[in-house]
């Protein structure tokens, strides 16, 4: 690897905004960061921002099912695509994270990745039953975020357990909160779009209702804990008063659940299923409103194989990819400094993942170079067959966003070149 | 050429519907033809898609086709093609690739004959998507008030039972409605829709106080497994209070109708012997049915001027 120079960025991290050139040395790291500095190969970034790579929590990508299916390395070339250096792993498929050796599998898998990936244990056996994993085996392989939703919301014992246990160990547990047992059949929100559709509703109470118990738990505990994916402010004010109370809690919410509204169901488009639902253009500007009280915007990306979107709404599973729209969805619907956009999108998650000493951090000479070159300004639309997921199918589709990544450097190595993802991984 | 089809009563409008009706008058005159056949559809291929079970629905369109001398297909798929993997759009490009001039398509999910457009050329009727429309159904209901009782401007409709799960009542609302009637829906909060606000109408768990002001007490039929997942305690009390009991009818005025989309649970939603009953038009409904789906066939594929039918001579 020879030095490169990125030539006249805006340079935007924790400690500012700057006009600088970033040279990257050829051990991968950040070596300085100042004005007319010279490289040998230089790349003209003028006019667009250089920032630490963005970090994801909440990315559905596994092991490899089949040729048809996202698995960690196409799912690592969507995400590099979209400007992430990291991203957090959770493995739905067969490949089940409740043992040390499974775990380590998708670790040895994860090196050929374009990107760092982040391997989340499964905090109960067969990620569904109520019954714990083996917790302290599975840390000891260097997975410290775990996967915690399954048990039914009734089995309130074996959660208090698991996070009760977890503690030892220094492991943050993810709830994603959208129990089926208000609405078993419920498919989208339900509000006055679901009525006049026909279509079986999930009322925003089910997820408040979640964050209601498990926050109270996490405060009996002192459990560490991140909510995932969620969607409504109500949800976000009942995290803020459990924080305030001395929780241990962070949470995200997704780039679509910003952005894309129920109404979009009228299509009966089943690229808009998504778990939680897409709420009403009400609930989504009251969470807009709450947004500097969230801890990250992860993407919950869920590809799917394309033609089980093709089915009706009611048949089709949950899921959209998101990986490669997050920061555009992000700058075009919230209306905050790009600053704050990063915090959410590469800081703080960064953090919470546990990886703020090599991604998210601020530029400053000796740290890994994990970078993400993107023009705020840039308006495009999406188009799912353009996109390095294996899953064209997107909530996306057709929607101008503004915002778009051209480079990605994954310790120092240019991953992205003009918004081209460049073969043989890292 | 324009893209036409019947996904829902929306895609008709006022004029829509009262092209239909009057449609339907003519149609009406042939079926009481010796031959009840005329060739305006030779040539033509319907496909019937049935994903769900349906004796009525699909054999009305059957005969429609028929005596419309069209060809039909019938495509009856059960749930287990689903899981065998053939995903929707693989099954209606199969079809479409067979050369079909309208696919007719019932099934459990809302949103199917929306999504049929994109994989085929054909036009889309909508016989039943899950809880969410059944047009035609809303077609042949307007048909038999307006033969009954004339235009449906200003009367007033209740429909009761079970709303939320209805596609009948979903379409029937946006029917009436643009015919200018107004609508009172009655239901037990928990059969009603979450929220109706748009609907236009008027809501009332409180059956008893409409059922004199009302031209048309249309009941829908009661799924017997609601009672299981505690939409109703049982059906006795829900026959009790929502059902139309002959002393119930009794307060009717003379001339409204009692309407049922069928089939009957006898001694639920209606007592055992109001089909009989003498405002009763439930036997008006089912013989409209093949009328109105020859007059949707028609309006779809056909030359499609109502002034001018073409081919309506005895063969």
């Amino acid at each position: 690897m020879s030095e490169l120079l990125l030539q006249g960025g805006r340079v935007i991290d924790k400690s500012g905004e700057r006009l600088a050139d970033v040279l990257v040395d050829s051990e991968g790291r950040i070596a300085e960061v100042g004005e007319g500095l010279k490289g040998r190969e230089t790349l003209d970034v003028r006019g667009k921002v250089i920032s630490s790579g963005f970090v994801d929590l909440n990315a559905y990508i596994g092991g490899p099912e089949d040729q048809l299916s996202e698995t960690i390395i196409s799912g690592a070339e969507s995400a590099v695509k979209g400007g992430y250096t990291a991203v957090v792993a959770i493995s739905r498929n067969s490949v089940v994270a409740d043992n040390a050796s499974s775990v380590k599998a998708l670790m040895e898998l994860s090196q050929e990745a374009s990107c760092e990936i982040i391997v989340a244990g499964s905090a109960t056996l067969h990620n569904d039953a109520g019954t714990m994993s083996p917790l302290g085996e599975i840390s000891d392989t260097g997975a410290k975020l775990f996967s915690a939703s399954g048990p039914p919301l009734t089995d309130f014992e074996t959660t208090r357990r698991i996070m009760e246990y977890s503690q030892k160990y220094d492991i943050t547990l993810l709830y994603s909160c959208s129990n089926s047992f208000l609405s078993p059949k419920g498919v989208m929100n339900e509000g006055a779009v679901s009525s006049q559709l026909g279509i079986p509703g999930i009322p925003a109470v089910v997820e408040e209702i979640e964050v209601f118990q498990l926050s109270q738990l996490a405060l009996l505990t002192g459990a560490n804990l991140h909510f995932q994916q969620i969607s409504t402010a109500q949800s976000i004010e009942i995290i803020n008063e459990a924080k305030s109370n001395g929780a241990s809690i962070t949470c995200e919410v997704s780039p679509h659940h910003i952005s894309l509204d129920e109404s979009l169901i009228t299509s009966f488009d089943a690229r808009y299923k998504v778990l939680p639902p897409l709420r009403s253009k009400q609930e989504i500007a009251s969470l807009k409103e709450l947004i500097t009280s969230v801890d990250a915007i992860a993407t919950g990306h869920s590809p799917c194989q394309d033609h089980l979107k093709h089915q009706a709404f009611a048949d089709a599973p949950f899921g959209t990819t998101g990986l490669e729209a997050a920061l555009g969805a992000s700058i075009k619907h919230l209306d905050i400094p790009l600053k704050e956009i990063l915090r959410l999108i590469s800081w703080s998650p960064a953090e919470i993942a546990g990886i703020g000493d090599t991604h998210g951090g601020d530029l400053v000479p000796g740290r890994p170079a994990n970078l993400a070159v993107f023009d705020p300004e840039a308006t495009w639309v999406v188009k799912g067959d353009q996109m390095a997921s294996k899953c064209s199918v997107t909530a996306f589709e057709d929607i101008e966003l503004k915002g778009l990544v051209s480079h990605t450097l994954v310790d120092g190595k240019l991953v992205v070149i003009d918004g081209v993802v460049q073969d043989h991984g890292r | 050429m324009i893209e036409r089809h019947i996904r829902s009563i929306d895609d008709l409008g006022r004029s829509g519907i009262e092209e239909i009706l009057t449609l339907s008058d003519h149609f009406h005159e042939v079926s009481t033809r010796r031959i009840p056949k005329v060739p305006a559809l030779r040539g033509k291929t319907i496909a019937l898609l049935f994903y769900e079970d349906s004796t009525r629905t699909r054999l009305s369109f059957e005969t429609a086709s028929k005596r419309l001398s069209a060809d039909s297909l019938n495509f009856s798929i059960g749930s287990s093609s689903v899981k065998k993997g053939e995903s929707l759009r693989d099954t209606v490009e199969t079809i479409s690739a067979m050369g079909v001039d309208a696919i007719v398509v019932r099934h459990g999910s809302a949103g199917v004959p929306w999504l049929l457009p994109r994989w085929t050329d054909a036009a889309v009727i909508n016989a039943g998507d899950g809880s969410h429309e059944h047009p035609t159904q809303a077609l042949l209901d307007c048909y038999t008030i307006r033969n009954k009782l004339g235009d449906l401007d200003g009367k007033r409709i209740t429909i009761v039972g079970d709303i939320r799960h209805s596609r009948v009542a979903r379409s029937n609302v946006k029917a009436f409605l643009s015919l200018g009637a107004s609508v009172t829906l009655v239901a037990p909060k928990t059969l009603m829709p979450f929220n109706t606000d748009d609907w236009g109408v008027e809501t009332t768990d409180q059956f008893d106080s409409v059922i004199g002001d009302s031209d048309v007490l249309y009941m829908l039929r009661m799924q017997l497994e609601r009672q299981q997942k505690s939409f109703v305690p049982s059906l006795r009390e829900y026959a009790k209070e929502y059902g139309l009991s002959n002393s119930r009818a009794q307060s009717m005025k003379p001339e409204s109708l009692i309407m049922h989309p069928g089939p009957m649970n006898r001694g639920v939603e209606v007592s055992s012997n109001i089909k009989e009953h003498p405002n009763s038009v439930v036997n008006d409904q089912v013989a409209n049915g093949v009328i109105i789906r020859m007059s949707a066939l028609y309006y779809l594929l056909g030359a499609g001027n109502v002034t001018k039918l073409e081919g309506f001579s005895d063969e």
